[in-house]
């Protein structure tokens, strides 16, 4: 999920300052008309499911962040895909982003949404990779651990990797806490590279005659 | 050589037993874009300013150089074209620091401390960091040990002080590396240890300095710090920081330490580089806006550290005195159980100490503090183009140090080596830093040779000159004659002070122009042999007093008479 965010984002150019600002202000009061109704989460899955759409489709891509079209005609035109088929604060949110020219904002907006909705019901994106599936058990065990560290709600995204051979790496965000067998013994390795270079050197070291 | 394996074997086994497992946390980030040096990097948001991150994939070291609102921007200290987009990059907590020590000398080191010259690992616990404060005002003495480069016409008229900054500034080819070399030559035997630091230089060139420095055996107290042209622009940015950390290191333990930053217009253009490319302003001639303070930092790093005496018992070992020893207390009394040692710091306390206390405590002596008084005398050398003195970088540089030499191409092509402009050179020091000696034959130097070069001028547009301009003349020649120097030998200042009494006191007058440097060669021999306890003389006393100065007087009298041209 992390991952497809950042392609996502810098395909979008979410880290020149000016679109930044401009998505995070339209992606606010997004979320603030959605609260006083009482449908933000309701909106998270709609957008959840637009911003995949987007991404997938080259011509919705392309109608979304070309010009090739008019104001008017674009309007028209949204009428009809969104109206009655998503909810109606985010079909009429199309259409201000239309009229004011920030329709290429729209599938940044729909991914920073779902960020911003996350902070603000108090939920993190985790992924847990591991050597093996995990069973509910453990992820339960996991959840509770998160919950009393972050105070958060964790959504897990689980990923096998059996090069870890045991243990698992848990991120969140940019913290990554790693307890597998893999760096485990990477670093036991490093540690007996150094201990042992440093032996020899002092054994060399020793038996070198002042000049 | 024999190595025990076993041993080896066993403090590997204690250690995998003694391993403790811990869960290692991490802080990450990922590569948004890489190249030219620096990396963009998205997370990471609780990185530090200047801290060190890691590659994971590559374990290439990188730095955060620029913190914004949604990514880091990481210049990175090493091999970049391998890195891609979307790469690991963790934070390491920790602020760049170079290995430190005794290790290190006559090593030839990367500015992170890798060895370069294929003579192993450098295997030391010391470390200091390669960006540190400069020691405040308190921590300082004035410069006033005067520190030789072994060259006439700088020791005698432009003198450098331990601890000073003096800049060599000239065009290129001007003979600016080769007065920096013969100063580090002219250390051999002496109490400094040297480090060269070579910035955007060719390796050939380098590979020849560090060549002449092995054959006159000053690798034995020389440190080479090499960023290449070929290097990366942040390391090229980052060496002279970590020559002054490495010579730091020895300066912190009382020794007197000299640094050449050879040169920093190169390491100035690096940094234009990565500031250029990481987007932030430009200034005058594209230089980021803190190009001063780049600079400034680094020179300010140069320092006479105070010494530090206590008074201790007559018998007490020199080389392990602490702030500790000392055996009176704050008032000056004989120290009770408990309280604190006094420390006299600096020139003024020490002789109050010596005059008023020393005498309440018999069977004492004041002893310097090991760890203090040492020093770091700063080099730095700056290339003009076309003698512009004016341009961003010299006149930055011109204002931070302490005086400097300048070289001119035009002496340099007339045969007057070392070029250096007497003129327009000058040390900020002065004539503090100078031994006694030398401060009473070359007071007047100065003055004479400018009145010199303007008599000379006036003389060849033809005009009959009267007795005494035509003797003031003929003096002049000489001074510049003897002022000349080859490359790489130094000399000693007992030399120097002999050789500039002759030329000054007009003993040289009756010596022909071309002959004078022949006069110096057989003469300096003389000297040595035939009269030392003149020699020995000077260099105890390190003045002339008038038994000294007659004996002088004598010798050059006495050598006049079997010179053979």
């Amino acid at each position: 999920m992390v991952e497809n965010n950042l392609t996502e984002a810098t395909e979008q150019g979410y880290f020149d300052n000016t679109s930044r600002r401009l998505i995070d202000t339209y992606t606010e009061a997004l979320w603030s008309a959605a609260n006083t109704h009482g449908r933000s989460s309701a909106i998270r899955e709609e957008a959840e499911g637009l911003a995949t759409a987007i991404r997938s489709g080259e011509l919705i891509k392309l109608f979304f962040e070309g010009n090739g079209t008019s104001r008017d005609q674009r309007g028209e035109l949204l009428k009809k895909v969104f109206e009655g088929k998503v909810d109606e604060l985010l079909s009429n949110f199309v259409q201000v982003l239309n009229n004011h020219d920030r329709l290429y904002l729209f599938g940044d907006i729909l991914v920073a949404y779902q960020k911003f909705d996350d902070a603000k019901q108090g939920r993190v994106d985790v992924d847990v990779t591991s050597g093996y599936s995990l069973s509910p058990e453990q992820l339960a065990n996991i959840e509770g651990v998160i919950r009393n560290r972050l105070g958060k709600v964790p959504r897990f995204h689980q990923k096998l990797d059996p090069t870890l051979l045991g243990g698992m790496v848990v991120r969140v965000g940019d913290m990554v806490w790693d307890q597998s067998s893999k760096s485990k013994l990477n670093r036991l390795t490093q540690l007996l590279e150094e201990k042992g270079t440093h032996e020899i050197q002092a054994g060399r070291d020793r038996f070198r005659t002042p000049e | 050589m024999k190595f025990k394996p076993d041993e080896i074997v066993s403090v590997l086994q204690s250690e995998v037993e003694k391993y403790r497992d811990r869960l290692e946390a991490r802080e990450t980030g990922k590569v948004l874009e890489v190249g030219d040096g620096i990396a963009r990097v998205h997370g990471l948001s609780n990185v530090m300013a200047g801290e060190m991150v890691e590659f994971t994939r590559t374990k290439v070291i990188g730095l955060a150089f620029n913190l914004e609102e949604t990514s880091v921007g990481v210049i990175i200290l090493g091999n970049y074209l391998e890195l891609t987009e979307g790469d690991e990059v963790v934070a390491t907590g920790r602020l760049l620091q170079v290995p430190v020590g005794d290790a290190m000398i006559g090593r030839v080191v990367d500015p992170l401390g890798n060895p370069m010259d294929g003579k192993g690992p450098i295997i030391t616990s010391e470390s200091r960091f390669v960006e540190a404060p400069a020691p405040g005002i308190a921590a300082r003495q004035p410069v006033e040990e005067p520190l030789q480069t072994g060259i006439k016409a700088i020791d005698a008229m432009i003198p450098i002080g331990r601890g000073q900054r003096e800049l060599i500034i000239g065009d290129r080819k001007t003979g600016k590396t080769t007065i920096a070399i013969d100063t580090i030559l002219n250390q051999k035997g002496g109490d400094v240890v040297c480090v060269y630091v070579a910035i955007g230089q060719k390796e050939s060139t380098v590979a020849k300095l560090i060549e002449i420095l092995r054959a006159n055996g000053a690798m034995d107290y020389t440190i080479v710090v090499i960023a290449s042209s070929a290097t990366a622009a942040p390391l090229q940015y980052l060496a002279p920081y970590a020559g002054c950390a490495i010579a730091e290191g020895f300066m912190h333990k009382g020794q007197h330490t000299l640094c050449v930053y050879d040169d920093l217009s190169k390491q100035a253009a690096a940094y234009r580089q990565l500031s250029l490319l990481m987007r932030r302003p430009p200034g005058r001639e594209a230089y980021p806006g803190d190009i001063f303070y780049a600079h400034s930092r680094l020179l300010e790093r140069s320092v006479k550290m105070a010494e530090r005496w206590v008074i201790v018992p007559t018998g007490a070992d020199d080389s392990k005195i602490v702030d500790d020893s000392g055996a009176t207390n704050a008032a000056e009394q004989t120290r009770g159980q408990g309280e604190a040692a006094k420390v006299y710091v600096g020139p003024l306390e020490k002789e109050h100490a010596h005059k008023h206390v020393l005498p309440k405590f018999p069977g004492h002596k004041l002893a310097r503090v090991v760890a203090s008084g040492g020093s770091l005398t700063a080099l730095p050398i700056i290339e003009t183009l076309e003698g512009e003195v004016s341009a961003y970088i010299p006149t930055n540089v011109i204002s931070i140090t302490d005086g400097q030499i300048y070289l001119q191409g035009s002496l340099f092509n007339a045969g007057l080596r070392p070029a250096v402009d007497v003129g327009i050179s000058v040390s900020r020091v002065g004539s503090k830093a100078q031994t006694g000696a030398m401060k009473s034959v070359a007071g007047s130097l100065r003055l004479d040779l400018a009145a010199f070069r303007e008599l000379e001028a006036f003389a060849q547009l033809g005009t009959e000159l009267d007795k005494a301009t035509q003797g003031q003349l003929d003096r002049g020649y000489r001074v510049v004659e003897v002022l000349k120097q080859g490359a790489n030998v130094p000399m000693s200042f007992v030399d120097q002070v002999a050789i500039i009494f002759a030329a000054t006191k007009g003993m040289l007058d009756s010596v022909p122009r071309n002959q004078v440097q022949a006069w110096e060669t057989q003469f300096l021999r003389y000297f040595k042999e035939q009269t030392p306890e003149v020699r020995n003389g000077i260099l105890k006393e390190k003045k002339l007093t008038p038994d000294l100065t007659k004996g002088l007087e004598k010798a050059i009298k006495d050598f006049a008479l079997q010179f053979r041209p």
